[in-house]
């Protein structure tokens, strides 16, 4: 029972435990999501259907998710040969996408035209679809 | 046309009462992740509700007591103090969830930071509870919460592709990119969601504040079996929202802002001050109800004297665990938790915990000497059982299935 007990463990610990490749399409996901979040909000702000205190809230949760996506990146471990230049990439859209939402959360508090803001989150969005598409993305 | 306004009130609050945070998020997460696939989980989820808060707010009636009482009386204290155990916990992690949703919906439409909030929010629901008739937070919360049907009103304006709904929900199948050990996660966490434990601690208590006898019986089953199939409806409109406008975009929900999208895509600013209303009143509302079973739970463990229909002078260790509940509530809260994690593990940790809850419900319902004529009938026995198969399978696989998904991720 022990053993049985034991093993189930060890088999669960196992699938906690993932590989630098998935961890980056994981990370890319998660950015893609927040990015296409921020050029929801944005679009619909434009069109005078989300409020500004909502719009805000929203890029504020999409910049958490940029972060964590790009803690996610530097938090884990050593890269394989040929991984490194992966995470790299990642990593440099992750933050593109992370300039273009704080450039689009200044614009909004200063009242500015968010057109600029829009195409500029679709680009960082496009750019890392196209990541996540070359790191073996199925989706 | 007295007891007509009493049935429709009473169903109206149930549909406006039935959505929580815990739902809410859940389905929205899972609409914006799997589409419609999982829509036969809310099913299942509001059968398994209908029938467990029909059988408790029989056992109330009948009885005069709340479930709770009898289960410590007729299982000893042993048992007793497991349910408690387990139900404190999840309803505690439900409160904490609850007062951070009310500070999440605020930011919306304040732009300032949930943490100023949730103090503010802990503190009017400790208001409400001390000084509020149990009718009127009841009924107030329940009927604004209706407003929540701009759900169903944004999916009917999006004009989706209906068929492929239909496809996605009678057909259903483990999108591209996501594995089946995640969809069976947030199947258990659906599961839970609809069936969390404080519903039923809430129901049966609430037919002794209200004092049902075995003439509202007819009453309290129109009640749950229309009302809460119609809440049923509105989480599969939560679910739909997020399919037809999320998922296309790949947007996986993790943020109450991203629930409120579809919506105001669909209805613009008038839709969204709608939601927002209906939210706060559903957060607001369920808070009140987690605070309350709190209370419930350990003064009905504990023999105090307790409820609403009494002065808090002469429930004062009711009111007293009530207040401390919203303390530590808070003080989860107060270490800066995302309040949308505690509710994704609030209602994954409620399916943990159902055995607990459900089945000395069953072993009370059948109890001739509680229930004397009115013991469950076959069918209702029979449907108990298989929930208590499913009960049990969702329990167990909770926790290894967290563990697998890394929580869903």
């Amino acid at each position: 029972m022990i053993r049985a007990l034991a093993a189930a463990a060890l088999v669960l610990a196992l699938a906690g435990c993932t590989s630098l490749r998935s961890t980056v399409v994981d990370a890319l996901d998660q950015a893609v999501s927040a990015t296409s979040t921020a050029t929801l909000a944005v679009h619909l702000t434009g069109a005078g259907r989300l409020l500004d205190p909502a719009a805000d809230t929203t890029l504020a949760d999409a910049l958490t998710e940029l972060e964590d996506a790009a803690a996610t990146l530097v938090d884990a471990g050593p890269a394989a040969p040929g991984e490194s230049a992966a995470r790299r990439a990642a990593l440099a859209a992750i933050r593109a996408a992370t300039d273009a939402v704080l450039a689009t959360r200044d614009d909004l508090s200063a009242g500015r035209d968010l057109a600029g803001d829009e195409a500029d989150l679709r680009a960082a969005r496009d750019a890392l679809e196209a990541l996540a598409a070359a790191s073996g993305d199925p989706s | 046309m007295k007891r007509l306004f009493a049935v429709a009130l009473g169903v109206l609050t149930a549909i406006g009462g039935f959505v929580d945070i815990g739902d809410l998020v859940t389905n929205a997460v899972v609409g914006s992740r799997f589409g419609m696939s999982l829509a036969w989980v809310v099913v299942v989820g509001v059968v398994g509700i209908c029938l467990f808060a029909n059988m408790s707010g029989r056992v109330a009636a009948v009885s005069g007591r709340a479930t709770f009482e009898i289960i410590r009386e007729r299982l000893g204290p042993r048992a007793g103090l497991a349910n408690l155990g387990a139900g404190f916990f999840i309803n505690l992690m439900t409160m904490a969830a609850e007062i951070g949703g009310i500070a999440l919906a605020v930011q919306l439409i304040t732009g300032i930071g949930p943490m100023l909030w949730m103090p503010l929010a802990a503190f009017a629901v400790w208001i409400v509870v001390w000084r509020a008739k149990f009718s009127q937070l009841e009924n107030a919360t329940g009927l604004l919460g209706l407003s929540l049907i701009v759900f169903a009103v944004a999916v009917v304006m999006l004009g989706p592709d209906w068929g492929e709904l239909a496809r996605q929900a009678v057909q259903p199948t483990v999108p591209a990119g996501e594995q089946p050990a995640t969809y069976w996660y947030y199947a258990v966490a659906l599961f839970g969601a609809a069936m969390t434990p404080y519903e039923v601690f809430f129901f049966s208590s609430g037919a002794v504040e209200e004092g049902w006898g075995p003439a509202d019986l007819g009453t309290a089953r129109l009640n749950v079996l229309v009302g809460f199939p119609l809440g049923g409806l509105l989480s599969l409109a939560i679910a739909a929202s997020a399919a037809i406008v999320l998922l296309p975009q790949a947007i996986a929900v993790t943020s109450l802002s991203q629930v409120v999208l579809p919506v105001v895509t669909a209805g613009g600013t008038v839709a969204f001050c709608f939601l927002v209303v209906g939210m706060l009143a559903a957060f607001f509302g369920a808070a009140l109800e987690t605070t309350l079973s709190s209370g419930y739970t350990i003064a009905q463990y504990f023999g105090w004297s307790w409820g609403k229909f009494r002065r808090p002078s002469a429930a004062a260790r009711f009111h007293l665990t009530m207040i401390i509940g919203l303390v530590l509530a808070l003080g989860i809260l107060a270490t800066g938790v995302d309040p949308i994690q505690v509710t994704e593990y609030s209602v994954v940790f409620s399916a943990v915990a159902l055995p607990l809850t459900y089945v000395p419900i069953l072993i009370v319902a059948n109890d001739a000497d509680y229930m004397g004529d009115d013991v469950n009938g076959r069918a209702a026995n029979f449907l108990g059982l298989v929930y208590l198969a499913i009960i049990l399978v969702a329990a167990l696989a909770a926790i290894p299935l967290m563990i697998v998904t890394g929580a869903g991720a």
